[in-house]
């Protein structure tokens, strides 16, 4: 091995170790918190809720219409629609008693560095938005194991996969905006009502805006809770099967999601992410702790 | 820059919100150097600017002028992990509630990539092994102080900084953290300690700084903060007379009545000269003695009146 190769190495190695830390610290700190786990068990019921009546509804005349085909988009029709909301509260739950504790401060004065510890809160919400994919998709195994539905049925799909990236990516950006606020409130109270009040106002301000011109209301579909409202909806991932779903909602004057706008809105989402990530990163390091 | 500072700061300053009518410069300009080995009191008022010094030492509060260096760091990168090495403790001991008094020890511990078996052995030290699987929300102040004491010693430290350790403790949780930490310096550790009560560092500090409204108004070794100017404590009977006299000794620098009797101060330490010169001005002395500052009086001395004018300024 030449000279570079062995510092490429050690920096690897010091990186992994480093990450390690990182991983251990939230790890005993998350798995003590109650609301980690009321959390954990309330989305788990949630998922199951979903996939409970749509398995009944799908032995109903209309079923061919409403569902499509397969475990995973019943087991994944709760959880998109509510599942970045969710994680956003949790992230602030989690997040904001660290500058209330001054636990963020002591971590800082501890050695950690405001760089490491915004890099945990970070890896944290990764691991949150992985473990709600992961959650829905255990819900979504057992509910096939268990329920009538069959088998072949449980493999996944194309729209299957879109659906649940779009639903990674969606929750991603909420947990980035969540950590954002919580950096900049510092407080968990004040910081879920911005969230929560931005996710009311944002589709009421589109409402009153939107049909004046065609670009505004381009814009507006690219605004974030939109954006997390369109990747959500079945319809924008199972197109064919819901296709009869599509037609009525024409008829009535609804505008079902655009099928073919879902890659623009994924980008468009991992963008909103990484600016919130930066956001926050930023606010924590200039102000003082 | 000395090789052996653990700590040295120049010119540190630190203005809370823009330049106008609502900025507060809590530390102007301070210049300190601490010395291994030392015990250094950082002694003032409330207000005064310590734990803001100490905020900027530890990394969380942004200095907006000026520089330091904690074991010879300076640095970002440097700094971030020189104070891994450091045990620190600002103004509250800040804990997660619902973790155990261990628990928490342990996220400290793995911060400071310190030895697991370290742990126990803090909460030994403190004397908090007993309650050590309890909830941290459920300790009273002074296990509290204790824990933020222990987590300071997690890994054998160079230098532990404290903010006001015994702040708010009754005598006794007090007489305990000044043991805790007497022990900690009797192994070599050098020691920065603030605090706004001067009898709860007086007995255990070998050098003090004390600071005013973000300025340090002395510093150095106790004795001599604490001796202060040369002086003397003299009676007579007849104190007017005594006054006048003193008044024209050569070598006086000012006399004041104080409530033992006079205090000359001297601008050389001979006391048989001022004893020859006020017997030639027939004033026979009922008690001639060196008069020693202490402290305490130097302390108040030099920060009058800022109980008063605190928050005003
Ligand atoms: N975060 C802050 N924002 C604005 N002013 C502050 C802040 N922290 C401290 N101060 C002010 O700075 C001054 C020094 O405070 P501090 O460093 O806490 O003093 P000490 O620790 O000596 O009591 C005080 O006037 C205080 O009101
Ligand atoms: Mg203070």
């Amino acid at each position: 091995m030449s000279g570079s190769a062995l510092a490429q190495g050690a920096r690897t190695a010091r990186l992994a170790g480093s990450v390690g830390v990182l991983v251990r610290i939230e790890l005993l700190k998350l798995l003590k918190r109650r609301i980690f786990w009321v959390a954990v068990v309330l989305f788990a019921l949630l998922a199951t809720m979903k996939f409970a009546t749509a398995s009944t509804a799908a032995g109903g005349e209309m079923a061919f219409l409403l569902a499509p085909p397969g475990v995973w988009p019943a087991t994944l029709a709760i959880p998109a629609t509510v599942g970045p909301a969710f994680l956003g509260l949790v992230v602030i739950a989690l997040v904001a008693p660290e500058f209330t504790w001054r636990t963020a401060r002591q971590s800082v004065i501890d050695g950690l560095g405001v760089e490491r510890f915004y890099a945990a809160k970070c890896m944290m919400i990764l691991a949150l938005s992985a473990l709600s994919v992961v959650l829905a998709l255990v819900v979504g195994l057992v509910g096939a194991a268990v329920g009538s539905v069959e088998w072949e049925s449980a493999a996944l799909g194309a729209g299957d996969v879109q659906f649940l990236a779009s639903y990674t990516a969606a929750s991603l950006m909420a947990g980035a905006a969540a950590l954002w606020l919580a950096c900049t409130f510092r407080a968990g109270a004040p910081a879920m009502v911005a969230f929560i009040g931005y996710a009311v106002a944002e589709p009421i301000a589109a409402a009153i805006l939107g049909g004046r011109s065609e670009l505004l209301d381009v814009v507006l579909s690219y605004l974030p809770v939109e954006l997390a409202m369109t990747l959500g909806n079945r319809m924008a991932h199972y197109p064919e099967a819901l296709s009869g779903l599509r037609e009525m909602m024409e008829i009535v004057g609804m505008s079902p999601p655009d099928a073919t706008a879902v890659k623009g809105l994924l980008i468009a989402v991992h963008l909103y992410a990484m600016v919130l990530f930066a956001a926050g990163y930023a606010t924590m390091r200039y102000r003082d702790l | 820059m000395t090789s052996d500072s653990v700590i040295e700061t120049f010119e540190l300053t630190k203005r809370y919100g823009r330049r106008g009518a609502r900025s507060v410069l809590a530390v102007d300009g301070v210049s300190l150097s601490v010395e291994r080995g030392q015990v250094f009191g950082f002694l003032g008022p409330n207000g005064s600017g310590k734990t803001t010094t100490i905020g900027m030492l530890a990394g969380v509060v942004r200095p907006t002028a000026g520089s330091f260096s904690l074991l010879g760091a300076t640095g970002p990168r440097e700094l971030v992990a020189a104070r891994a090495r450091v045990g620190a403790t600002l103004e509250t001991p800040n804990f997660y509630p619902y973790l155990s008094g261990r628990d928490n020890l342990r996220i400290a511990t793995a911060i400071k990539g310190a030895d697991r078996a370290r742990v126990d052995e803090c909460l030994e030290l403190v004397g908090l092994a007993d309650r050590a699987g309890h909830r941290f929300g459920s300790y009273s102040l002074g296990m509290k102080q204790r824990l933020s004491l222990a987590a300071t010693m997690l890994n054998d430290p160079e230098l532990v900084i404290l903010d006001e350790p015994a702040n708010g403790l009754d005598p006794q949780g007090m007489r305990e953290i000044r043991t805790i930490i007497r022990d900690l310096a009797g192994c070599g550790t050098t020691i920065f300690l603030s605090s706004h009560l001067l009898w709860e560092v007086e007995r255990i500090c070998s050098h003090v700084a004390i600071v005013r409204k973000g300025r340090i108004v002395a510093s150095g070794p106790v004795e001599e903060i604490a001796s202060g100017d040369i002086s003397a404590l003299v009676r007579a009977e007849d104190e007017m007379a005594l006054l006048e006299a003193l008044a024209g000794y050569p070598d006086g620098k000012g006399a004041q009545r104080g409530q033992e009797g006079v205090i000359v101060s001297l601008a050389s330490d001979d006391l048989a000269a001022l004893n020859r010169y006020l017997a030639g001005c027939g004033i026979h002395l009922s008690h001639l003695a060196r008069h020693r500052q202490s402290l305490e009086e130097v302390f108040v001395e030099l920060t009058a009146g800022d109980s008063r004018t605190e928050g005003g300024g």
